[in-house]
């Protein structure tokens, strides 16, 4: 990606991770499906920090790899996620998309009626099924299985479900903002 | 990609009472994701084309003055004073008639000014909101040119009216970078008839090829067409309708010749080039650069090119473009170019991305060739081009087409037609999955179920099974997608590593620390603030080749640094009593070979996946606190108490307990601890961190409260815990007994505890330290220690 950070030499092939994705990649390779997992962790990307954007972030993937996966079972999950984080109201929506590892690709919205400035759409995350190649590429026959994956960052999440302005409140560890939160809320 | 809607509507029908609306949603559903709507500002009240029947030249003013007479559709034309001087009589204008108001609140009235009543404004383009450009009144055309006649609301003729729909284009659909491609998008997603621009069939031009060309690099470069002009007029305007789509696409009008070749990539989505033909010399080849070459480019700057992948357009001088990306100088069109060289060729894209990466130079060609270009339309764009040049620059085709065309055919794809319902879960039909395709642009052979699928030219991303799904179902709409949730199988839970980390935040947390997680990024200055001599470990750093900040280039060997930069902060703001926490991981450097680059054939074979997986440093997981201030508050109880380092030290304790392993403290020394102030922590053997205070010396270089407490501890250095044995519980009463031990103060409490432990041997139950009391007698200065002991009543005399 355009906003990776490279680490040095210039010959040592390894990068900070800009998506939690190589925890797919490491998961298909050390285990055989039925894979159902979640994966979530610290990413990398050369942003500057601002208000919405900061170059060390986290987020959240679920991957499934079984027999008879369809995007039906995708959105489903999703439906459920939203209910779980958002209310037994909130419904998602899909935007056709492009992510090279999968096929069909969708970013998704979720709309959600206690959002702090009223009812509305917002944009949450990245979703698809499993581009066959992939699970080629990890020892997977495609043709025996199928798979799906989303993701999504946890700060912007965290942004417009508890109504934080500004992302530098987030990562700068004033303990004012984080005792708001409790312990494993 | 800039959409005027009002050019959309030459290629697609567009249903009647379509609103901005319905294309942005449309536009959504094909994938085609909105940024932005642009509506230019609008102007009200009378706003008309005007004809400029005479120009008076006023004097005797501080500058040059016209009192011009247009024809603006009335009965009698009016007179207007107008700055400008770039137009002459018989031009076609915009005028702002008396009661017009003007982008930006510009009230238009009929006023008395350089003696002269002028009765109207011939407006700039700048005035009218429609661009930045001020040098001039905005020429609609000349004398004898295609325009409206005079009195004719000016808003539409000029694109007031018009509304720009801005698309972010995704990675793998670079023919949407054109109007060609939206147009089929629009066309099919609104299921309006819609026609190609790029569905016409070149002129046969007769004669020899107009350029002698060789393609040194086929592989870079698999179709390279030319087309040669002459008697272009220089001074030839672009047409204002041309000029217009130029500025809503966000690119600025140069001159005819250029601005053509912008208009005909717009359109047709084919990226061209113009070399004045005048200064080509000798045949023309496309081959790789070579070491030392250098070009200076369009932009002014001079290029040192990288051999054997750079690819060039040279000809007897050497290098006259960088393919694919930008022309050279040398070649430039100029203010006198009457005879020009057109070039419409298809280039690799991975190459192409690398040399814009190299260079720095994401040209509007090169985003379309690394997305992909539609190679059938070299020819298609030249004509287009020339067609342009000779209506509006009076220019002619001399010579016939160079076209170099070593493509080869286009492989089928199979498709079992029932894939897309089982990737989707939506029961399509067969028909439907063929009607699907067919809209998108491929052949489809074969009946039934097994499917031969020809991707149209456009789109190179179509290669897989798997791309053409996508489009049946990106077409038929996501909405149709059903919501149903898996049965997944009982999970394996948290593994025994993430259970640890979780205990231990929750333990910390639970103990009043708050969570604070930096940024992994340090410099040598932080490094050199913790007071690390030379040779620590905690200098060999992992680099980043491109950090954000040339200060903090390298990953975190310690989580301190990041932590006392948080502590530092709340303390800025106004807290005085903290105690914070971080764990994650910390980054030692040291030597590594090269991560391997497995194939995606198939699974690396587990020696190569060994290699990768050892190429990747050791990320141990650290737990570290600071505290300062009071850790127990003053009130109604009491007086509270400072936090010390015994604080810090107890942290360590409650890490390890959580962690199920029990932890040994020792006096130690390392940076950035306080000598003597500083506890060793062991699991057996092993030192697994330190805690305690801060040297003076690291709270002055950062700024910290004197006696701030610090604990760091490998999280990953503890062993599995073991599996709790139960004691035995003595049936006798215990016997509590204090002992009071005189010894030299350099000795450790944890030492004394050892002795009394060994010599207590197994009735000893536990043990605590319960009092100190120091003195300075006349030789050495002594430490009285009240030792705690309850010993399990093991039998008839517990003080044996």
């Amino acid at each position: 990606m355009m906003d990776t950070f490279f680490v040095a030499p210039e010959d040592s092939g390894l990068v900070l991770r800009t998506h939690t994705s190589p925890v797919q990649a490491r998961t298909m390779l050390a285990r055989t499906p039925p894979i159902y997992v979640v994966a979530p962790g610290r990413v990398y990307r050369t942003d500057e920090l601002d208000a919405t954007h900061t170059p060390v972030f986290h987020q959240v993937e679920g991957l499934a790899v079984d027999r008879g996966l369809t995007m039906a079972h995708l959105r489903g999950t999703l439906d459920h996620l939203a209910r779980s984080l958002f209310g037994a109201d909130a419904i998602t929506r899909w935007r056709p998309s492009y992510f090279p590892f999968t096929e069909p690709s969708a970013e998704f919205d979720v709309w959600f009626p206690e959002h702090r400035d009223g009812p509305r759409w917002v944009e949450w995350g990245g979703c698809g099924m499993v581009n066959p190649r992939v699970l080629v590429a990890c020892g997977i026959d495609p043709d025996e299985y199928s798979g799906f994956a989303f993701g999504m960052g946890i700060e912007r999440a965290l942004q417009f479900r508890s109504g934080v302005g500004d992302m530098r409140d987030i990562v700068e560890g004033d303990v004012r903002f984080t005792t708001a939160f409790g312990v494993e809320q | 990609m800039r959409v005027p809607i009002g050019w959309l509507a030459e290629y697609v029908d567009v249903p009647a009472g379509t609103t901005v609306e319905d294309l942005d949603t449309a536009s959504v559903r094909l994938g085609l994701e909105v940024e932005e709507i642009h509506r230019a500002e609008p102007v009200e009240g009378p706003l008309v084309v005007g004809k400029v029947l005479g120009i008076e030249e006023l004097t005797g003013f501080k500058k040059p003055i016209r009192f011009c007479s247009v024809d603006v559709g009335e009965a009698a034309p009016r007179g207007i004073v107008c700055g400008a001087r770039n137009f002459a009589v018989g031009d076609t204008v915009v005028v702002a008639l008396p009661g017009a108001v003007l982008p930006g609140g510009f009230a238009i009235a009929s006023r008395k000014t350089y003696d002269r009543i002028s009765d109207g404004m011939i407006c700039s383009v700048r005035e009218l909101g429609l661009g930045e450009d001020h040098a001039g009144i905005l020429v609609l055309g000349s004398e004898g040119a295609d325009v409206p006649p005079p009195g004719t609301p000016a808003g539409p003729v000029t694109g007031l009216d018009d509304v720009v729909i801005e698309l972010a284009v995704t990675p793998d659909r670079g023919y949407c970078l054109s109007m060609r491609g939206i147009a089929r998008e629009m066309g099919t997603g609104l299921a309006a008839p819609w026609r190609d621009p790029g569905a016409v069939t070149p002129p046969a031009w007769s004669g020899a090829p107009a350029w002698d060309v060789r393609v040194d690099a086929p592989e870079r470069c698999d179709r390279f067409s030319m087309l040669a002009l002459e008697g272009l007029d220089p001074t030839a305007p672009s047409p204002w309708w041309l000029r217009r789509r130029l500025t809503q696409a966000g690119i600025r009008s140069i001159s005819l010749a250029v601005d053509v070749t912008n208009y005909v990539m717009l359109e047709l989505g084919q990226p061209m080039h113009a070399f004045d033909r005048e200064k080509v010399s000798g045949p023309i080849t496309v081959r790789l650069a070579r070491e030392g070459e250098r070009l200076e480019t369009l932009d002014g700057s001079t290029r040192t090119l990288a051999a054997g992948d750079d690819l060039l357009i040279t000809d007897d001088s050497g290098p006259i473009g960088l393919a694919a990306v930008m022309g050279g100088a040398t070649t430039e069109i100029g203010d006198g170019t009457t005879s020009v060289l057109l070039e419409a060729a298809h280039w690799e894209p991975t190459g192409v991305a690398r040399t814009a990466r190299r260079h720095r130079l994401p040209s509007e060609a090169a985003k379309r060739f690394e997305r992909g270009v539609d190679p059938e339309l070299t020819v298609v764009a030249l004509a287009r081009a020339a067609e342009l040049l000779c209506e509006y620059g009076g220019a002619r085709v001399v010579g016939g087409v160079v076209d170099l065309d070593t493509r080869g055919p286009r492989p089928q794809i199979p498709l079992d037609a029932g894939r897309p319902a089982r990737v989707a879960g939506v029961a399509y039909t067969p028909g439907q999955v063929v009607e699907l395709l067919t809209a998108v642009g491929c052949s489809v052979d074969g009946d039934g179920t097994d499917l031969q699928v020809t991707p149209p030219s456009w789109r190179p991303d179509l290669t897989d099974p798997a791309d053409l799904i996508e489009e049946v179902v990106r077409l038929a709409g996501y909405d149709d997608i059903p919501s149903v949730l898996p049965t997944a199988p009982p999970g394996r839970g948290l593994t025994d590593v993430q259970r640890r980390r979780r205990a231990i935040g929750r333990a910390l947390a639970e103990t009043g620390y708050v969570e604070a997680p930096s940024y992994p990024f340090v410099g040598t200055p932080a490094l050199d603030a913790l007071g690390l001599p030379e040779d620590d470990e905690r200098r060999a750093v992992v680099l980043v080749r491109n950090p954000l900040s040339e200060e903090e280039p390298a990953l975190r060997t310690t989580l301190l640094p990041g932590l006392l930069a948080t502590l530092a902060r709340n303390l800025s703001r106004g807290q005085r009593d903290l105690a914070l926490f971080e764990h994650g991981a910390v980054f030692p450097g040291g030597v590594r070979t090269p991560a391997p680059l497995p194939g995606v054939e198939g699974r690396p074979d587990d020696e190569t996946l060994a290699a990768l997986l050892g190429a990747v440093p050791a990320q141990p997981w650290h737990v570290a606190v600071a505290l300062t201030g009071s850790r127990e508050p003053r009130g109604w109880w009491g007086a509270g108490r400072a936090a010390t380092w015994a604080d810090a030290v107890e942290a360590a304790r409650r890490v390890a307990a959580a962690a199920g392993v029990e932890l040994t403290v020792r006096a130690g020394e390392r940076a950035p601890w306080h000598p003597g102030r500083c506890a060793e922590l062991l699991v057996g053997d092993v030192v697994v961190g330190h805690a305690g205070e801060l040297h003076p010396r690291v709270c002055a270089a950062l700024e910290l409260p004197a006696r701030t407490s610090v604990m760091e501890l490998d999280v990953d250095a503890l062993p599995a815990s073991p599996v709790a044995v139960g004691p035995p519980i003595s049936a006798f009463p215990p016997v509590l007994q204090d002992l009071a031990l005189v010894v030299r103060d350099d000795v450790p409490s944890a030492a004394v505890a050892a002795a009394l432990r060994e010599g207590a041997g197994e009735l000893l139950e536990s043990l605590r330290l319960f009092d100190v009391y120091t003195r300075r007698p006349r030789a050495g200065r002594v430490a009285v220690a009240g030792v705690r002991a309850d010993a399990a009543g093991a039998g008839p005399d517990p003080h044996r």
